[in-house]
């Protein structure tokens, strides 16, 4: 193995630390080809990062269509009860900033992509967070160990749903807001992938909101405005 | 307009309190209470005339205007965002 390709085995293994599979899962897992860097610069490195974490997700989704309700979304779970917040919201709009914040409290599910089975069991993807550094070409895949978040709640489930929006210029506290039953559908469908193919799918989206609901639209400014809010959901962090 | 109207193919359609959403392949569309009732009437193509009726029997005479104008004007709507189609005569 080549110095480059085992600089990059090792930051993958750091980044993915809570999502290694044993011996095991190792045997039915899919091959993934990921092209180390060309030359061993940081930005080359942390580019090859960015692809493999872009590619996992592409291939993770792709794998539970048909089988869970998938919502672009971040989600943390109460370390004792399990009880879940997802907080759904399109890129750019602080579902990674605000997984940092709250998973410093709460167990860490993901910042990308919330896979729910029928009963509202949340399957995590504590996968690395990615987050942008000023004047970088390219983000860094950041572990979650060595940003302090807790680890993921073992059964963790859907307690609420809230939608993000962070819109310019919002100066004050965050402004929640409650959405009818297909209002929340409305509002979560462009933010769920393959949702087609699943049986009964607006049903399975409709009652998803009305077990966990009311679904809140939260108009908010700073990651840290939610931890009152988060605490309020979910319940306190101990 | 002439013809008869039924829906296009869909997904999956969810109604609650007259209001509803239809899903597609790729896309879905937010539809209000007459529009709703359109296309759960449309399972089998209509006319307008049969459209209007359907209508009439579950809101009542329009407050202003014709009722077949007015179901002509909303099955033109619903043509138009690809929830409703003409089904032509042989």
């Amino acid at each position: 193995m080549g110095r480059d390709v085992e600089q990059l085995m090792d930051a993958a293994t750091r980044a993915w630390s809570r999502c290694l599979a044993g011996p095991a899962g190792s045997r039915t897992a899919q091959t993934l080809e990921v092209k180390p860097p060309s030359e061993a610069s940081a930005t080359e490195l942390m580019l090859a990062l960015q692809l493999l974490t872009q590619e996992v997700t592409r291939r993770l989704i792709s794998a539970q269509i048909g089988r869970l309700l998938m919502i672009h979304a971040g989600a943390v779970s109460h370390p004792v009860t399990g009880e879940s917040l997802v907080f759904v919201a399109p890129g750019g709009t602080g579902k990674t900033t605000l997984a940092c914040v709250l998973g410093r409290r709460y167990g860490y599910l993901t910042d990308e992509t919330v896979g729910i089975d029928d009963t509202g069991s949340i399957h995590p993807y504590p996968k690395p967070l990615s987050l942008r550094v000023p004047g970088a070409a390219a983000k860094d895949e950041a572990p979650p160990d060595e940003l302090g978040l807790l680890p993921a709640h073992p059964e963790p489930t859907v307690k609420r749903v809230i939608v993000l929006h962070r819109p310019s210029g919002h100066a004050s506290g965050p402004i929640v807001e409650e959405l009818s039953t297909l209002d929340a559908v409305e509002t979560i469908l462009p933010e769920t992938s393959s949702l087609a193919r699943l049986p009964r799918p607006l049903r399975t989206l409709a009652e998803l909101t009305e077990r966990c609901g009311p679904v809140l639209r939260c108009s908010y400014a700073e990651a840290g405005d939610l931890v009152s809010l988060t605490a309020a959901l979910i319940g306190d962090a101990p | 307009m002439s013809g008869s109207y039924e829906r296009t193919a869909l997904v999956d359609h969810l109604v609650i309190d007259g209001e509803s959403i239809v899903l597609y392949e790729d896309r879905f569309v937010r539809l209000g209470p007459l529009a709703t009732q359109l296309l759960t009437t449309t399972e089998s193509p209509q006319t307008i005339d049969g459209l209007s009726e359907a209508l009439t029997d579950a809101f009542g005479a329009p407050g202003k205007g014709d009722a077949e104008d007015v179901t002509r004007a909303a099955v033109a709507a619903l043509v138009a965002q690809g929830v409703l189609r003409e089904v032509k005569r042989d």
